[in-house]
């Protein structure tokens, strides 16, 4: 799938688990099936809440639609965009790809076998394998920890180094991830936002993932900053084979990172392509109308001419399709029916009763 | 075009120094920050965190609390010094005749008061006004930045919004006085882009019909690439270059402005390495004397130990100011090198 795009440095240091299966086609790293999640679903209500329910006394919990039938793959070495607004859903699925969260229905493959069906060992090298970059690098370190024992704590703990190689260890994280060893006896207080985002990077790194989920990882960086933490992303995907679900707003970023950009909508994909061929022709009017909004530096002067209405709740989604009270192209047919994500030969999914002929 | 030109600014501010008291000493953090601005123009303050461009919003409002202080400079605001004015004065102004709004619309509303209850102390703050004409007011206010169904909003609390519908309420408190200068501080930096996109457009229509002028605080470029009519960049407290929108993004000639451009996702081919500006930003009291790019910069040399002054580096565009000893077009395409000027 992501064939046009040249990464094949020579120096490969092999991901600690190749597939099992390595014959004509390999399964994906990590895919996730008919993945759904909600939120604040408790037990089935007794006697007693049903009778306070239907006397009005109490409500009914809230239940929150996060996912709803998501599919997902991400092969070796790939690096996929995942785009959404706020709320639709993005960071859950984030979560569960990284397994910090069970879905509450669909399973989650790893190369090839549903981690359900894992024994504990097996489940711990799939959760080793996939390791997660959040957003604030100075919410997910502990300022207590000097930087040396937050980057080697895991792989200490995991058995993959003893006790005597674990400095070497941690200097050579922190050397690949472009800090200088030297300053691994430092707080985090003590690094810049960019340097500590490379600390959370290292420290990912520290277990040999095969992939990185980056939840928004460079949206609170400054541009440059930025720059410099992507242009580390892609040397780690070179130098490593490192697999990334980038997650991210930034349509500009996932464009200049991915090969493959999944389009999220309150807990559904709308729209799932190569890189290229999405940026070329989006198909989903939701795709599109982001595309017309990302800032570019070329537009002086516009005309701002946006998509109306904001994101609704997902504890209420729309009937139908999600999309439909703020589509221009909405019919009686999107307000009933859920479209379905239809792809073509070239891996290009649009789940839209309308899509623009490609 | 050129309303710039014309003999009277809005506000002209000469030389602006803004310090924080530290135990370390006094940290210049606005470092000599000149700028002019027309009725109903545009500018776009742009800059890394850290570089002053926040500290250069308050200190033109005048919120710059201890330990910070504003010690040198004029800030002309319809031809009458910010400065010299008695307190009492500014906040007559403030909120009034200039506004701003914040990045956090929760550090401009208050928790526990209805919508109606803030925006109409806005309005009471500075004239007397029936309580029925000040709803009506608000409910305008509200409903010109795209809130559906004012009326019920305004009886809302600040929870029961989203974000960019309590953004869009600190917008329309700002706005309430019809004031002529807004300063924005990265309003829509915590919003998603279609929201951003709305607001954006929303602001614009209204700096238009009014004749506002806008100084839009951002850390993009390419935001305010498509606001802005003037864009100036700051680097350590100073302006390295400012001047028309067009002028600064198409013919930078700064190093720095360069470097910000060249590093932006799309000003690069899809997949290739970022280019990026060696280095990190100076922070701290002990600055350099002269240029304080110069660390980083490809083309510092000998002269850059002194501080440069603004001038126009292209004679036919007199209103483009680089600060630089070593001003000139961007080196080739490929990696940066060492300097031609």
């Amino acid at each position: 799938m992501s064939a046009a795009r040249p990464v094949d440095s020579a120096g490969t240091a092999a991901p600690e688990r190749t597939g099992s299966a390595a014959d004509s086609a390999p399964p994906p790293l990590l895919a996730l099936q008919a993945v759904s999640h909600h939120f604040g679903q408790g037990p089935a209500p007794g006697w007693l809440d049903r009778r306070l329910q239907r006397a009005g006394w109490q409500t009914p919990s809230a239940v929150t639609q996060a996912l709803d039938g998501v599919d997902l793959a991400v092969h070796p070495r790939e690096v996929v965009g995942l785009v959404g607004e706020s709320g639709c859903g993005k960071s859950t699925l984030g979560r569960i790809a990284a397994q910090l969260l069970a879905p509450s229905a669909g399973q989650v493959l790893f190369n090839g076998r549903p981690t359900a069906s894992l024994d504990a060992d097996q489940r711990l090298q799939a959760r080793l394998a996939v390791q997660m970059v959040f957003q604030d690098p100075q919410a997910s370190l502990n300022p207590r920890l000097r930087v040396a024992q937050a980057v080697g704590e895991a792989a200490r703990v995991h058995g993959l180094v003893d006790a005597a190689a674990l400095d070497d260890h941690v200097c050579a994280q922190l050397a690949r991830t472009g800090l200088d060893p030297a300053l691994r006896h430092r707080y985090p207080h003590q690094f810049s936002g960019g340097q500590r985002q490379r600390v959370v990077i290292a420290r990912a790194l520290a277990v040999h993932p095969a992939l990185l989920v980056c939840d928004e990882a460079v949206a609170a960086l400054d541009v440059s900053i930025q720059a410099q933490i992507l242009n580390l992303f892609m040397d780690l995907r070179a130098q490593l084979g490192l697999a990334l679900l980038f997650i991210s707003h930034d349509l500009g970023v996932v464009e200049h990172l991915c090969d493959r950009v999944v389009v999220m909508y309150l807990g559904r994909v709308v729209e799932s392509a190569p890189v290229d061929a999405l940026f070329a022709g989006a198909r989903h009017p939701y795709t599109q109308a982001l595309l017309a909004e990302v800032p570019r530096i070329a537009t002086r002067r516009t005309r701002f001419r946006p998509l109306q209405g904001e994101v609704p709740s997902p504890l209420s989604p729309p009937s139908g399709c999600h999309f439909h009270p703020r589509c221009p192209r909405a019919t009686a047919l999107c307000r009933q029916a859920v479209p379905t994500l239809t792809g073509t030969a070239t891996g290009h999914a649009v789940a839209c009763h309308h899509p623009d002929s490609p | 075009m050129s309303s710039h030109a014309n003999a009277e600014p809005l506000l002209d501010v000469r030389g602006l120094h803004t310090v924080f008291h530290t135990r370390a000493g006094a940290v210049p953090v606005v470092d000599g920050v000149s700028l002019r601005l027309g009725r109903g123009r545009v500018l776009g303050l742009v800059g890394e965190s850290g570089s002053g461009k926040s500290v250069t919003g308050f200190s033109l409002m005048g919120l710059v609390d201890p330990p910070g202080e504003v010690v040198a400079g004029q800030v002309l605001f319809n031809g009458q010094d910010l400065l010299q004015l008695p307190e009492a004065q500014r906040r007559a102004l403030r909120g009034n005749r200039m506004a701003m709004v914040f990045q956090d619309p929760m550090a401009t509303l208050n928790p526990v008061l209805r919508i109606a209850t803030q925006m109409t102390e806005a309005l009471h703050a500075h004239q007397r006004l029936g309580r029925a004409q000040a709803l009506a007011r608000c409910a305008d206010a509200l409903a010109a930045l795209g809130i559906a169904s004012p009326q019920q909003r305004l009886q809302a609390y600040p929870h029961q919004l989203s974000g960019g519908m309590r953004q869009r309420v600190a917008i329309a408190i700002a706005l309430l006085n019809q004031p002529d200068l807004v300063i924005a501080d990265e309003p829509t930096t915590a919003l998603d882009v279609t929201i951003q996109a709305q607001i954006l457009s929303e602001m614009q229509a209204l700096v238009r019909e009014r004749g506002t002028a806008l100084i839009w605080i951002s850390h993009d470029l390419s935001v305010v690439a498509g606001l802005a009519d003037e864009i100036a960049v700051m680097y350590a407290g100073r302006i390295v270059e400012q001047g028309p929108v067009d002028e600064v993004l198409d013919h930078p000639q700064h190093p720095y402005t360069q470097g910000l451009i060249a590093s932006l996702p799309s000003a690069n081919r899809r997949g290739s390495r970022l280019r990026q500006i060696p280095g990190l930003a100076h922070s701290g009291p002990d600055r350099p004397t002269g240029c304080a790019f110069a660390p980083r910069c490809s083309r510092a040399g000998a002269a850059c130990s002194h501080l440069p002054a603004a001038t126009p580096p292209r004679p036919l565009v007199p209103l483009h100011q680089v600060s630089c000893h070593h001003p000139g077009p961007a080196t080739t395409q490929p990696q940066p090198q060492a300097a031609t000027a």
